[in-house]
Protein backbone atom coordinates (compact mmCIF):
# COMPACT_ATOMS: atom_id res chain seq x y z
CA UNK A 1 0.00 0.00 0.00
CA UNK A 2 1.23 3.50 -0.80
CA UNK A 3 0.13 6.88 0.47
CA UNK A 4 -1.62 9.05 -2.08
CA UNK A 5 -0.60 12.65 -2.67
CA UNK A 6 -3.54 14.18 -4.59
CA UNK A 7 -7.31 13.97 -4.11
CA UNK A 8 -10.19 15.40 -6.12
CA UNK A 9 -13.35 16.72 -4.51
CA UNK A 10 -15.42 13.56 -5.16
CA UNK A 11 -12.58 11.50 -3.68
CA UNK A 12 -12.42 13.66 -0.55
CA UNK A 13 -16.18 13.42 -0.28
CA UNK A 14 -16.04 9.63 -0.41
CA UNK A 15 -13.10 9.38 1.96
CA UNK A 16 -14.60 11.64 4.63
CA UNK A 17 -18.20 10.51 3.99
CA UNK A 18 -19.33 14.09 3.59
CA UNK A 19 -21.37 15.73 0.83
CA UNK A 20 -19.47 17.66 -1.83
CA UNK A 21 -21.49 20.81 -1.28
CA UNK A 22 -20.37 20.99 2.36
CA UNK A 23 -16.76 20.60 1.28
CA UNK A 24 -17.19 23.33 -1.36
CA UNK A 25 -18.69 25.59 1.30
CA UNK A 26 -15.56 25.14 3.45
CA UNK A 27 -13.39 26.03 0.42
CA UNK A 28 -15.45 29.09 -0.40
CA UNK A 29 -15.22 30.30 3.19
CA UNK A 30 -11.44 29.94 3.14
CA UNK A 31 -11.44 27.18 5.77
CA UNK A 32 -9.64 24.92 3.30
CA UNK A 33 -7.47 26.37 0.54
CA UNK A 34 -6.73 23.70 -2.09
CA UNK A 35 -2.97 23.18 -2.21
CA UNK A 36 -2.83 21.69 -5.66
CA UNK A 37 -5.35 23.62 -7.72
CA UNK A 38 -8.21 26.03 -7.15
CA UNK A 39 -11.44 26.09 -9.17
CA UNK A 40 -11.44 29.09 -11.48
CA UNK A 41 -14.52 28.46 -13.54
CA UNK A 42 -15.94 25.89 -15.86
CA UNK A 43 -13.74 22.90 -16.57
CA UNK A 44 -11.27 23.46 -13.73
CA UNK A 45 -11.33 21.47 -10.56
CA UNK A 46 -9.93 21.70 -7.08
CA UNK A 47 -7.17 19.27 -6.16
CA UNK A 48 -6.32 18.61 -2.56
CA UNK A 49 -3.20 17.59 -0.65
CA UNK A 50 -2.83 15.39 2.39
CA UNK A 51 -2.74 18.52 4.53
CA UNK A 52 -6.01 19.66 2.97
CA UNK A 53 -7.54 16.34 4.03
CA UNK A 54 -6.48 17.01 7.59
CA UNK A 55 -7.99 20.51 7.38
CA UNK A 56 -11.28 19.09 6.06
CA UNK A 57 -11.45 16.40 8.74
CA UNK A 58 -10.68 18.93 11.46
CA UNK A 59 -13.14 21.50 10.12
CA UNK A 60 -15.95 18.96 9.80
CA UNK A 61 -15.37 17.76 13.36
CA UNK A 62 -15.49 21.33 14.64
CA UNK A 63 -18.52 22.29 12.56
CA UNK A 64 -20.39 19.32 14.06
CA UNK A 65 -19.90 21.10 17.39
CA UNK A 66 -21.56 24.16 15.80
CA UNK A 67 -18.49 26.38 16.06
CA UNK A 68 -18.76 29.46 13.80
CA UNK A 69 -17.10 29.05 10.42
CA UNK A 70 -14.92 32.14 11.04
CA UNK A 71 -13.46 30.52 14.14
CA UNK A 72 -12.86 27.22 12.33
CA UNK A 73 -11.17 29.14 9.50
CA UNK A 74 -8.85 30.77 12.05
CA UNK A 75 -7.92 27.34 13.41
CA UNK A 76 -7.10 25.90 9.99
CA UNK A 77 -5.20 29.10 9.14
CA UNK A 78 -2.98 28.62 12.22
CA UNK A 79 -2.47 24.97 11.28
CA UNK A 80 -1.52 25.97 7.72
CA UNK A 81 0.96 28.61 8.90
CA UNK A 82 2.34 26.16 11.47
CA UNK A 83 3.02 23.61 8.72
CA UNK A 84 4.57 26.24 6.44
CA UNK A 85 6.85 27.42 9.23
CA UNK A 86 8.10 23.88 9.85
CA UNK A 87 8.59 23.35 6.13
CA UNK A 88 10.94 26.33 6.14
CA UNK A 89 13.13 24.50 8.66
CA UNK A 90 12.89 21.19 6.82
CA UNK A 91 11.85 21.16 3.17
CA UNK A 92 10.81 17.54 3.41
CA UNK A 93 8.48 18.19 6.34
CA UNK A 94 4.91 17.01 5.94
CA UNK A 95 2.57 17.91 8.79
CA UNK A 96 0.30 14.88 8.33
CA UNK A 97 3.17 12.38 8.16
CA UNK A 98 4.77 14.05 11.18
CA UNK A 99 1.59 13.90 13.27
CA UNK A 100 1.04 10.25 12.31
CA UNK A 101 4.50 9.23 13.48
CA UNK A 102 4.64 7.14 16.65
CA UNK A 103 6.70 9.73 18.55
CA UNK A 104 4.65 12.74 17.41
CA UNK A 105 3.76 15.39 19.96
CA UNK A 106 0.05 15.65 20.70
CA UNK A 107 -1.22 18.86 19.10
CA UNK A 108 -4.62 19.93 20.38
CA UNK A 109 -7.08 22.76 19.94
CA UNK A 110 -8.91 24.00 23.01
CA UNK A 111 -11.89 26.28 23.31
CA UNK A 112 -12.29 27.83 26.72
CA UNK A 113 -15.84 28.58 27.85
CA UNK A 114 -16.94 29.21 24.24
CA UNK A 115 -14.89 32.41 24.28
CA UNK A 116 -11.20 31.83 23.70
CA UNK A 117 -9.05 29.79 21.35
CA UNK A 118 -5.92 27.94 22.52
CA UNK A 119 -3.54 25.38 21.06
CA UNK A 120 -1.63 22.94 23.24
CA UNK A 121 1.32 20.64 22.63
CA UNK A 122 2.41 17.82 24.84
CA UNK A 123 4.57 14.75 24.77
CA UNK A 124 4.43 11.77 27.08
CA UNK A 125 6.06 12.56 30.40
CA UNK A 126 6.31 16.29 29.74
CA UNK A 127 4.20 19.18 30.85
CA UNK A 128 1.57 20.44 28.38
CA UNK A 129 2.46 23.79 26.83
CA UNK A 130 -0.40 26.16 26.12
CA UNK A 131 -0.50 28.84 23.41
CA UNK A 132 -2.97 31.51 22.42
CA UNK A 133 -6.01 32.74 24.26
CA UNK A 134 -7.53 34.56 21.32
CA UNK A 135 -10.97 36.02 21.90
CA UNK A 136 -13.65 34.56 19.64
CA UNK A 137 -15.17 37.97 19.05
CA UNK A 138 -12.00 38.91 17.10
CA UNK A 139 -12.49 35.90 14.86
CA UNK A 140 -15.98 36.82 13.78
CA UNK A 141 -17.59 34.32 16.09
CA UNK A 142 -20.36 35.12 18.48
CA UNK A 143 -20.02 33.60 21.91
CA UNK A 144 -22.60 30.89 22.31
CA UNK A 145 -22.15 30.40 26.02
CA UNK A 146 -24.01 32.92 28.18
CA UNK A 147 -21.68 35.39 29.92
CA UNK A 148 -20.44 34.04 33.23
CA UNK A 149 -20.49 35.87 36.50
CA UNK A 150 -17.05 36.51 37.96
CA UNK A 151 -18.25 35.54 41.42
CA UNK A 152 -18.60 31.91 42.45
CA UNK A 153 -20.68 30.05 44.96
CA UNK A 154 -17.97 29.20 47.49
CA UNK A 155 -20.04 26.44 49.08
CA UNK A 156 -20.13 24.62 45.75
CA UNK A 157 -16.42 25.01 45.09
CA UNK A 158 -15.58 21.68 46.71
CA UNK A 159 -16.45 19.66 43.59
CA UNK A 160 -13.57 18.44 41.45
CA UNK A 161 -11.82 21.22 39.57
CA UNK A 162 -13.03 21.65 36.02
CA UNK A 163 -10.97 22.59 33.00
CA UNK A 164 -7.54 21.73 31.69
CA UNK A 165 -4.41 23.85 31.41
CA UNK A 166 -6.45 26.66 29.85
CA UNK A 167 -8.58 26.78 33.05
CA UNK A 168 -12.03 26.69 31.50
CA UNK A 169 -14.69 27.55 34.01
CA UNK A 170 -17.59 25.34 32.88
CA UNK A 171 -17.43 24.56 29.14
CA UNK A 172 -14.50 23.28 27.16
CA UNK A 173 -13.94 21.82 23.72
CA UNK A 174 -10.80 19.81 23.11
CA UNK A 175 -9.82 18.36 19.75
CA UNK A 176 -6.69 16.32 19.11
CA UNK A 177 -5.28 17.27 15.71
CA UNK A 178 -2.76 14.45 16.11
CA UNK A 179 -5.50 11.83 16.50
CA UNK A 180 -7.47 13.23 13.55
CA UNK A 181 -4.32 12.98 11.39
CA UNK A 182 -3.81 9.41 12.55
CA UNK A 183 -7.39 8.52 11.66
CA UNK A 184 -7.11 9.57 8.00
CA UNK A 185 -7.30 6.70 5.51
CA UNK A 186 -4.54 7.74 3.14
CA UNK A 187 -3.71 4.42 1.51
CA UNK A 188 -4.77 3.39 -1.98
CA UNK B 1 -22.51 38.28 -29.64
CA UNK B 2 -25.64 36.46 -28.60
CA UNK B 3 -26.77 36.36 -24.99
CA UNK B 4 -26.05 32.66 -24.92
CA UNK B 5 -22.46 33.20 -26.06
CA UNK B 6 -21.94 35.96 -23.50
CA UNK B 7 -23.15 33.66 -20.73
CA UNK B 8 -20.76 30.94 -21.87
CA UNK B 9 -17.81 33.35 -21.62
CA UNK B 10 -18.70 34.58 -18.14
CA UNK B 11 -16.76 32.75 -15.41
CA UNK B 12 -18.85 30.72 -13.04
CA UNK B 13 -18.62 32.32 -9.59
CA UNK B 14 -21.07 31.40 -6.89
CA UNK B 15 -22.71 34.03 -4.72
CA UNK B 16 -20.83 32.76 -1.68
CA UNK B 17 -17.51 33.27 -3.48
CA UNK B 18 -18.39 36.84 -4.39
CA UNK B 19 -19.11 37.64 -0.77
CA UNK B 20 -15.90 36.14 0.61
CA UNK B 21 -13.06 37.70 -1.36
CA UNK B 22 -10.50 37.74 1.45
CA UNK B 23 -11.44 34.37 2.83
CA UNK B 24 -11.19 32.95 -0.72
CA UNK B 25 -7.47 33.03 -0.13
CA UNK B 26 -7.78 31.54 3.33
CA UNK B 27 -6.86 34.78 5.02
CA UNK B 28 -8.36 35.82 8.34
CA UNK B 29 -9.49 39.40 8.99
CA UNK B 30 -6.43 41.71 8.82
CA UNK B 31 -6.80 42.76 12.45
CA UNK B 32 -6.19 39.20 13.70
CA UNK B 33 -3.82 37.91 11.05
CA UNK B 34 -0.71 39.02 12.94
CA UNK B 35 -2.05 37.43 16.10
CA UNK B 36 -2.65 34.10 14.37
CA UNK B 37 0.71 34.23 12.58
CA UNK B 38 2.45 34.76 15.89
CA UNK B 39 0.49 31.89 17.44
CA UNK B 40 1.52 29.57 14.57
CA UNK B 41 5.17 30.60 15.02
CA UNK B 42 5.08 29.78 18.73
CA UNK B 43 3.45 26.39 18.17
CA UNK B 44 5.92 25.53 15.41
CA UNK B 45 8.88 26.43 17.62
CA UNK B 46 7.63 24.21 20.44
CA UNK B 47 6.77 21.36 18.06
CA UNK B 48 10.26 21.56 16.57
CA UNK B 49 11.79 21.54 20.04
CA UNK B 50 9.91 18.35 20.93
CA UNK B 51 10.89 16.68 17.67
CA UNK B 52 14.57 17.52 18.03
CA UNK B 53 16.37 14.67 19.80
CA UNK B 54 18.15 15.65 22.98
CA UNK B 55 21.94 15.29 22.96
CA UNK B 56 23.05 11.85 24.04
CA UNK B 57 25.20 11.04 27.03
CA UNK B 58 25.45 12.56 30.46
CA UNK B 59 25.31 16.32 30.69
CA UNK B 60 25.92 18.91 33.38
CA UNK B 61 27.14 17.64 36.78
CA UNK B 62 26.83 13.99 35.72
CA UNK B 63 29.09 14.63 32.75
CA UNK B 64 31.70 16.39 34.87
CA UNK B 65 31.57 13.50 37.31
CA UNK B 66 32.06 11.04 34.47
CA UNK B 67 35.06 13.03 33.24
CA UNK B 68 36.60 13.13 36.72
CA UNK B 69 36.09 9.41 37.19
CA UNK B 70 37.65 8.76 33.79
Amino acid sequence: MIDREVWTLPEVSKLLRESQHRLIYLCEKGVVVPDLGEAHGRGSSRRFSKRNLLEFALALALRRLALPVGVVAAMTYVLRRFAERLRKSDRGFDVVDSLRASNAPDLRILVKDGEELFFSISRAGEETRLFGGIDFSKLGGRNRVPPLSKSRNVAAATIAAFGGPEKSRCVRIEVSVTEIARGLELHT
Amino acid sequence: MSLNEANMKRPTISLTQRKTRRSDRGLPPPEVQDLLDHLAEEIAAEYLRLLTPEPEGPAGPDRREAEVNG
